[in-house]
């Protein structure tokens, strides 16, 4: 455990130290800030019962948010280390591999929702405004963003696994945001399939991650999605540390 | 050639000797792809400082990367301290401490704290991290640099920060990739002096291309060769072994093939070799048998002397020598090279 806390920290520092952890973390602020201001002028001029947690998700900021944190976060995990041979170095210690991947995946989530506090600032400030109705139900704040965390670390352990793969940061990014990508157009899957072909229709339905979200946003709890993000994750991670163990025989 | 130090752990004798094996390589083969890097060699280190020598290409950072658990090998065994390194790679790699070539470091850290966290992941408890980091600061000479950030050290530095990580955790093996290069002369020195006082408590083991390191720092020296090993002894038996520790030195101002015609009549010398200097006199390389009394470099170098006078020639300069480390293993990894030249068949079939 001592392990683990010692390269998250690392990890945390490298990223907050840096350069690229402060633009990372400027760019997001910016883009949140500005999407809830415009949010907010638009619902100034046609108010609407709807959740703001649920308008917020709607917008196209949110998704951009979503799919480009991870590739930029993840693409120095691995693919940095091995490049410039400190991955070598850390493998060479007495800490097991599986520490090494959850440590590293541990810590870029960790980055990935500081990256995502203001949102947490914006939607504070919509609740404590006394109007009638409420803007949305903390319930659905809080489902929200048990959504974003696990998207979130479903991407993260996706780029640790395209990271771990190769040593070109820019191949590691390209193939997590390709991936994310053609994960989030299965959501739109369900609508050109066959709904005759009952299991590819409903595979496919089960799959998508706006109907997911959609959930989320709106306060519902399911337990399939949880399951599926907190599996895919998983199997991810073991990915990753089977890429580093075979690392030691192809190197 | 290969070492005789394999042990059969079936004899009740060997097997306590095996115990206190601190390295144990048993037939260790390495290819990538088409290239075999390491062809079947074996060797056991027990204390003391153990130097790897080899041209480029011979197969030593290969080793030494298998030894740390960097890299798997194809085929043979791998022992530290007693265990096997693919069995127990987490207790191998704690005894291990292990400097690579290129000394990767994380360059945006402070040495401080590179050194903190590379004691901490290999196991030092926490108390004890001051204390270790004192010491190898001091021993290191990183005194002056403890809180710069290690982008901004010169390579001599960056290789003791590589240096000082490897024996942050007091590891009672060290694997030392070529420790001295981008080092200057006094850096050299104290750095071959402390991995000569480290080779009192902990089994060193560090390869160089630097002979004259592997004889003034090493007890044994082991020579690779295209992944074989050509020889496994230590420094004086290997000089022994080869029966020719001597030559003489003659610089004479006089025509080559003269000096050379006149040379070839000197008794029982073991091999003649004639060069022009760069100041146009003629070098003589005159190779004698330790072992025979006769010629010894007190009988040969009045008789050289003597034919220089009879021929009214000039002498400059007439210098016994040492037969060196350098002389042999130029000539083994020749010898070796020539052979496989000669026949690429013997080297298919090893």
């Amino acid at each position: 455990m001592n392990n683990f806390w010692l390269i998250w920290k690392k990890e945390m520092a490298g990223y907050l130290l840096s350069m690229t952890g402060h633009v990372i973390i400027t760019l997001n602020a910016f883009l949140l800030g500005g999407c809830f201001t415009l949010l907010m002028e638009v619902l100034n001029l046609e108010p609407t019962d709807v959740p703001i947690t649920e308008i917020f998700y709607d917008s196209f900021f949110f998704w951009i948010l979503l799919f480009l944190g991870a590739p930029i976060i993840t693409m120095k995990a691995f693919a940095t280390e091995a490049a410039r041979g400190t991955l070598d170095s850390l493998l060479a210690t007495p800490v097991p591999e599986s520490t090494i991947v959850l440590a590293k995946w541990a810590a870029c989530l960790s980055f990935f929702l500081l990256t995502w506090l203001p949102w947490i600032g914006c939607m504070a400030v919509v609740y404590i405004i006394p109007v009638s109705p409420p803007p949305f139900h903390w319930v659905q704040w809080l489902s929200t963003a048990i959504g974003i965390v696990l998207i979130g670390s479903f991407f993260i352990s996706m780029g640790c696994f395209f990271s771990a793969l190769t040593q070109n940061q820019i191949m590691s990014s390209m193939a997590t945001l390709g991936v994310s990508l053609l994960l989030f157009s299965l959501s739109f899957a369900d609508r050109w399939s066959n709904p005759n072909q009952s299991f590819f229709h409903s595979m496919m339905a089960q799959l998508g991650m706006v109907r997911h979200m959609t959930d989320f946003v709106r306060g519902i709890l399911d337990t399939r999605p949880i399951v599926f993000y907190s599996s895919a994750t998983a199997v991810f991670l073991f990915a990753t540390t089977q890429v580093l163990q075979a690392k030691r025989w192809k190197s | 050639m290969e070492s005789g130090h394999r042990k059969n752990p079936s004899n009740s004798i060997d097997a306590v000797q095996v115990s206190k094996m601190m390295i144990q390589v048993k037939d260790l083969t390495r290819s990538f792809r088409r290239h075999h890097a390491l062809k079947g060699i074996s060797f056991d280190i027990e204390k003391g400082v153990v130097g790897f020598l080899g041209p480029n290409g011979a197969g030593k950072s290969t080793t030494m990367k298998i030894l740390s658990g960097c890299l798997a090998a194809s085929s043979g065994s791998v022992s530290i301290v007693g265990y096997d390194v693919l069995i127990h790679p987490i207790r191998t790699r704690q005894s291990i401490g292990y400097m690579p070539e290129t000394t990767p470091l994380d360059e945006d850290m402070r040495v401080g704290d590179y050194l903190r966290f590379r004691a901490g992941i290999k196991g030092v408890k926490s108390p004890r991290i001051r204390q270790r980091l004192d010491l190898v600061v001091e021993q290191c000479e990183l005194q002056s640099v403890i809180d710069r950030r290690i982008g901004v050290l010169s390579k001599g530095f960056k290789q003791r920060v590589g240096l000082a990580d490897a024996m942050i955790h007091d590891p009672p093996i060290l694997i030392l990739d070529e420790p001295t290069s981008g080092l200057d002369p006094n850096q050299i020195r104290s750095v071959r002096e402390l991995i000569r006082q480290l080779g009192t408590q902990h089994t060193v083991l560090l390869s160089t291309h630097i002979l004259q390191e592997i004889e003034s720092t090493c007890d044994r020296a082991i020579i690779l060769n295209q992944g074989r090993i050509l020889l496994d002894d230590t420094i004086g038996s290997i000089q022994k072994k080869l029966g020719r520790t001597n030559f003489i030195r003659a610089v004479i101002d006089a025509p080559l093939p003269e000096v050379e015609k006149a040379l070839l009549h000197l008794p029982h010398f073991l091999n003649l070799e004639c060069s022009r200097t760069s100041d146009g006199f003629c070098e003589a390389r005159i190779s004698l048998r330790a072992d025979n009394e006769l010629n010894s470099v007190h009988r040969i170098a009045p008789q050289i002397a003597r034919i220089v006078v009879e021929h009214h020639w000039d002498l400059i300069e007439l210098q016994p020598q040492q037969r060196n480390l350098e002389d042999i293993f130029t000539e083994l990894t020749h010898n070796q090279t020539g052979n496989n030249e000669a026949h690429p068949s013997a080297a298919k079939s090893n």
